[in-house]
């Protein structure tokens, strides 16, 4: 066996993933506004789902083919009209130039998104580090002596909620409280590290799907901080108020930004349902969890069961 | 020039420049003797070197001996490192590191705050 010979397992792959994350994409986007209505929990759940189960799905279904032909279940001597998904004889796979070029691309996306991952957290790592050696600790929070008005939550391994001396000097007592909550709602809830993997899931999803995902997914996070935090200091206009008079202190200097730059109706949104307090959307997000989680046990065990006919429907499709 | 090695102190560098931050221009022996302890007096001699190569230091002859002085007092420092360390978090993005509170929106006018100020005013009093 070659590296090469796997050729043909890395296109079913690709195929797998890249057609679920988009058939994912596209029912996120269909679905959002009743997600929204259920709550930022099932919300965020429903966009882990669509980063996390098409991979599982490919490497589940790539799994299942390679095991079928390193246990020698197939037979190559009838297949000679095309090419064949075996470990034997999977390297003609790479005679075709059209797969060549469609695995070039796929690998080139991959590394190209998880390199741009990594040199993020490196680098905002390296950032957060330098803030933290001149900040001074101020009962939960580090405050930074800037001019720049920011609060965030940073470090994954030690999270700590870093706001700036223009933030927190112009902020009442009630939307400082707010601001803590919040961003000990993303330190209790672990969203830094859930962030990561999610990511990570992403690099291999299709083209413009990870943007929509992850933007779903932040924003039902922020919403859902935003709920915790209300819940917390039990003053809601607290927590708009203090998301307004952050912005208020940054419009300003439009440069202000980590990164993601929600649209005014984003902002919107989420003062308006922090003021309505809505659900957190906690029995819709179990639910929406177990059927997933359910519905990917029942294809796996259907890749398994029916692992011969697959095999063919990938070798026809595809070879 | 504010250089990457320039952001990031070690412990023995910070005890130094927090002396010369409180008294300039000085001798190794002097940054010895505030210090104190057991350091050398060339692990000393070492560190002032470093710090002058890093620009955080400049230093003069004053007979055979050099004198120490800071490029910039302590505030200037934390500010050029807060806004080194920020600006890069600002403009390429940390994920998936951070999570800010609130980001200014890309739409966001006097208007929409305006319209979010009253909608949370009108709630209050509906309390």
């Amino acid at each position: 066996m070659t590296a090469a010979s796997l050729a043909g397992f890395a296109l079913v792959f690709v195929t797998v993933a890249w057609t679920l994350s988009s058939l994912g994409g596209l029912l996120l986007s269909s679905v959002r506004p009743s997600l929204t209505r259920l709550g930022p929990l099932a919300e965020r759940r429903a966009a882990e789902a669509v980063a996390i189960v098409p991979v599982l799905l490919a490497a589940v279904a790539v799994a299942t083919l390679i095991a079928q032909s390193a246990i020698g279940v197939d037979h190559c001597e009838a297949h000679a009209h095309h090419a064949h998904l075996c470990l034997a004889h999977g390297a003609i796979w790479v005679e075709r130039a059209w797969v060549v070029v469609a695995l070039a691309c796929f690998g080139a996306a991959v590394l190209t998104r998880v390199a741009l991952l990594v040199t993020n957290g490196v680098r905002g790592a390296r950032s957060i580090a330098q803030l933290r050696s001149v900040s001074t600790q101020a009962g939960d929070v580090r405050v930074v002596d800037s001019d720049r008005a920011f609060c965030f939550v940073a470090g994954v391994r030690r999270p700590t909620i870093y706001v700036s001396t223009r933030a927190w000097s112009a902020l009442s007592q009630a939307e400082r409280r707010a601001l803590v909550a919040h961003e000990s709602a993303h330190v209790h809830q672990g969203d830094l590290r859930r962030r990561i993997i999610i990511e990570a899931f992403l690099a291999f999803a299709a083209p413009l799907v990870g943007d929509r995902v992850r933007s779903a997914w932040m924003l039902a996070t922020e919403r859902l901080c935003d709920a915790r935090a209300a819940e917390a200091i039990g003053e809601p206009e607290a927590v708009a108020s203090a998301m307004v008079s952050l912005c208020r202190l940054n419009a300003s200097r439009p440069a202000t930004t980590f990164g993601f730059t929600p649209t005014a109706q984003q902002l919107a949104q989420r003062v308006r349902a922090v003021l309505a307090g809505g659900p957190l959307g906690e029995r819709a997000a179990i639910v929406l969890g177990r059927t997933v989680s359910i519905a990917t046990l029942v294809v796996v065990g259907a890749i398994g069961i029916a692992a011969e006919p697959l095999h063919h429907v990938f070798e026809t499709l595809l070879g | 020039m504010f250089s990457k090695a320039s952001r990031v102190l070690g412990e023995l560098e910070t005890r130094v420049m927090d002396v010369l931050w409180q008294e300039h221009p000085v001798s190794v022996r002097t940054v010895c003797d505030r210090i104190g302890g057991t350091l050398a007096y060339t692990t000393i001699m070492t560190t002032l070197d470093r710090l002058h190569k890093k620009r955080l230091l400049r230093r003069h002859k004053d007979g055979n001996a050099f004198l120490y002085e800071p490029a910039m007092d302590r505030a200037e420092y934390q500010r050029r490192v807060v806004e080194a360390a920020l600006t890069p978090l600002m403009e390429q993005g940390a994920a998936p590191v951070l999570a800010a509170f609130v980001e200014v929106a890309a739409d966001l006018d006097e208007a929409n705050l305006a319209h979010l100020e009253r909608l949370i005013a009108s709630h209050r009093r509906r309390k």
